[in-house]
């Protein structure tokens, strides 16, 4: 099945910073990742997968604060792009426990 | 030097605000992430905000969108029943370090105000650190930049998931 990689970018701010950041690490451990943008992802979340279909419903309906970072998921555990380059560290970290994970 | 204070205009969303200058917004025809999403609202609203300049240099900017398009990506919801699109969000308002104090964001503001009365907005929304100014995080407008125009907080909802001290405050027009 492999290590499952998404980015759900949201287009105010960080957008070109997070997926070019994200998307150079997933290419340096060979891991694909699916980007989708806030901008582009209509209420009836028609092909989203659903941990982020739940967290655009939560934002949408004020469930959840806002927020004008990215969110990166991998293998649907969530981390947030908001402390800027650590968090790059984390998604890292998360991709190598994933692939590690996979060759047991 | 005297400061200027300009809407940002469709070149500028396209094409880039300055060479050298950085801001998600500006210069989408330029940039490997392509979304057409700010030129598509200035397109709806003939705006998205506004720059201050200062001898031809940027030194501050302020930009808004409907809340219909703000709600979209995620920005606060906020707590009362919203007619979305006459409601408009200041989601940034930034000054250099070194043009601060020198009045440029209540400038920029009280254009906004303007321009949104000019164009039937009901309300504005803005997102700030309700803090003295000196204890206010960077990156969130502090209240006090807002509350001399009239703008009241909206109870104790967090505005920002990661600032919890963040609020919302709004102003009816």
């Amino acid at each position: 099945m492999g290590v499952q990689v998404e980015l759900l970018v949201n287009p105010f701010c960080m957008a070109e910073r997070d997926s070019g950041t994200v998307g150079e690490i997933c290419r340096q451990l060979g891991v694909g990742v699916r980007v989708l943008n806030l901008w582009d992802i209509d209420d009836d979340m028609a092909g989203i997968p659903g941990h982020i279909a739940s967290l655009i419903h939560e934002y949408r309906t004020g469930q959840r604060p806002g927020n004008l970072y990215s969110n990166a998921f991998v293998n649907g555990e969530r981390v947030l792009l908001d402390r800027w380059p650590a968090h790059l560290d984390d998604v890292r970290r998360l991709i190598e426990r994933a692939l590690e994970a996979e060759c047991e | 030097m005297s400061i200027g204070i300009q809407h940002i205009t469709k070149d500028e969303i396209l094409h880039g605000f300055a060479d050298g200058y950085y801001c998600c917004m500006s210069g989408i025809l330029h940039r490997r992430f392509q979304c057409d999403m700010w030129a598509a609202i200035f397109d709806r609203v003939d705006s998205i905000g506004l720059l201050a300049r200062s001898g031809g240099k940027i030194v501050g900017q302020l930009i808004y969108l409907p809340k219909d398009c703000a709600q979209r990506i995620g920005m606060p919801r906020g707590v009362r029943g919203d007619d979305l699109q006459a409601t408009m969000v200041i989601s940034c308002v930034m000054v250099h370090d070194e043009f601060r104090h020198r009045g440029i964001a209540s400038g920029m503001i009280a254009e906004a105000i303007s321009f949104c009365r000019q164009r039937n907005i009901k309300r504005i929304e803005a997102y700030v650190d309700p803090r003295p100014p000196d204890e206010a995080a960077d990156w969130i407008p502090s209240f006090s930049a807002f509350r001399k125009f009239g703008f009241a907080i909206e109870g104790p909802a967090v505005a920002w998931e990661s600032h919890p001290e963040s609020r919302i405050c709004t102003l009816d027009l």
